[in-house]
């Protein structure tokens, strides 16, 4: 999986901030705040890689607990899709 | 039934603007200009056949859709659509399928919001922009909380001068940051073909005391984005080099009342934040 092209990342102070790219004004419902970990995953994401490889990449980088990383990468790879991100 | 065709300049952009209704837009003379047009902003009468080929875009606002012809918005108001945009890069048909000024006006400036995001190195933000003593000041809120009520106050303490109270368009050159004046500029019709240099930002906030406050980068983005152009993939890396530049500038928070007291506040506090000083110097 990868992002599509229609997103972008906006880091301010401690702020992860994903905005959509459009020519046309869109709701502003599709902006998504996010934590440093999500920052690190959407950053993950701009080069194709599979689930599982995302994982390993946040427990090596984190550290967390494998069921609850893999819950939240979920979460947040369901959120993304959502938003017509991914 | 046509208007007068009229070449504009606004925000840098120099616009042949071929209205129907153009005889009921305040001030646009003020913008006129004897320059070649790059820009086409063209109102028809009656609606265009179009091959539909997909819905791209769909709010509360307006549909947009693939067709043949080019991108077609078609605005709504209510659930009842009111008119239609036509764009087709650098001329832009408009369709008011409510026979009004209004309609054509909210549809033409879509139109040049548009143009701004595409072909200027500029941001449009919804918010009132003054002139004091040569300083641009941009009042930023929501709709209703106030805006227009302090630029007056300006207007009436500080002889300042209203650039643009609803709509306004930054243009970048790196740290300078200019307030570049258009004629669309929402109920009031209240705008000034002036440029400024823009020097501060203030949110505000209803309030029975004058209060103001510094705040964070983050919390001013996080304003900002309610009112603000965001980035289309063609200047995704300019928008966020010129957002970094905006947000360098001093940005407060405002609570504030409509008394004379708010005007001398918040002068007061602009200057000891520097707001002024290349005049004073």
């Amino acid at each position: 999986m990868k992002l599509k092209d229609n997103s972008m990342l906006k880091k301010i102070g401690n702020e992860n901030i994903i905005l959509p790219l459009s020519d046309h004004n869109i709701a502003v419902d599709v902006i998504l705040k996010t934590n440093e970990v999500g920052a690190f995953i959407y950053n993950c994401l701009k080069e194709e890689i599979t689930k599982e490889e995302l994982l390993n990449k946040i427990l090596a980088e984190y550290n967390v607990d494998k069921t609850k990383a893999l819950n939240d990468l979920n979460l947040f790879l369901d959120l993304l899709t959502k938003k017509g991100l991914l | 039934m046509h208007g007068e065709i009229m070449i504009i300049e606004a925000s840098g952009l120099i616009i042949d603007l071929d209205l129907q209704y153009i005889n009921q837009f305040k001030n646009i003379e003020n913008y006129k200009v004897l320059k070649k047009p790059n820009f086409y902003l063209k109102s028809i009468n009656e609606s265009i056949q179009y091959q539909y080929k997909k819905l791209e875009i769909k709010t509360a606002f307006y549909h947009l859709y693939d067709t043949n012809l080019g991108k077609l918005q078609i605005q709504y108001n209510d659930n009842i659509p009111i008119g239609e945009i036509l764009y087709q890069d650098k001329t832009i048909i408009i369709i008011p399928l409510i026979k009004e000024f209004n309609i054509e006006y909210l549809l033409s400036q879509y139109a040049f919001v548009y143009w701004i995001r595409k072909y200027t190195n500029g941001i449009f933000i919804h918010s009132s922009s003054i002139n004091y003593l040569n300083n641009g000041i941009l009042f930023c809120a929501k709709s209703g909380t106030g805006k227009s009520t302090q630029r007056r106050i300006w207007e009436q303490y500080g002889n300042a001068i209203c650039i643009n109270d609803d709509k306004n368009v930054l243009i970048f050159n790196g740290k300078d940051i200019e307030i570049s004046p258009n004629p669309w500029s929402g109920k009031h019709f209240k705008n000034t073909n002036l440029k400024t240099k823009l020097k501060s930002i203030v949110f505000l906030k209803q309030a029975k005391e004058n209060k103001v406050e510094d705040i964070s980068k983050a919390k001013a983005f996080n304003m900002l984005l309610n009112q603000i152009q965001l980035p289309s993939k063609e200047n995704e890396e300019t928008w966020n080099k010129n957002i970094d530049n905006l947000l360098e500038l001093p940005i407060v928070l405002f609570e504030c009342n409509m008394d004379k007291e708010a005007f001398i506040t918040l002068k007061k506090e602009l200057e000891k934040r520097g707001v002024f000083d290349e005049i004073k110097g």
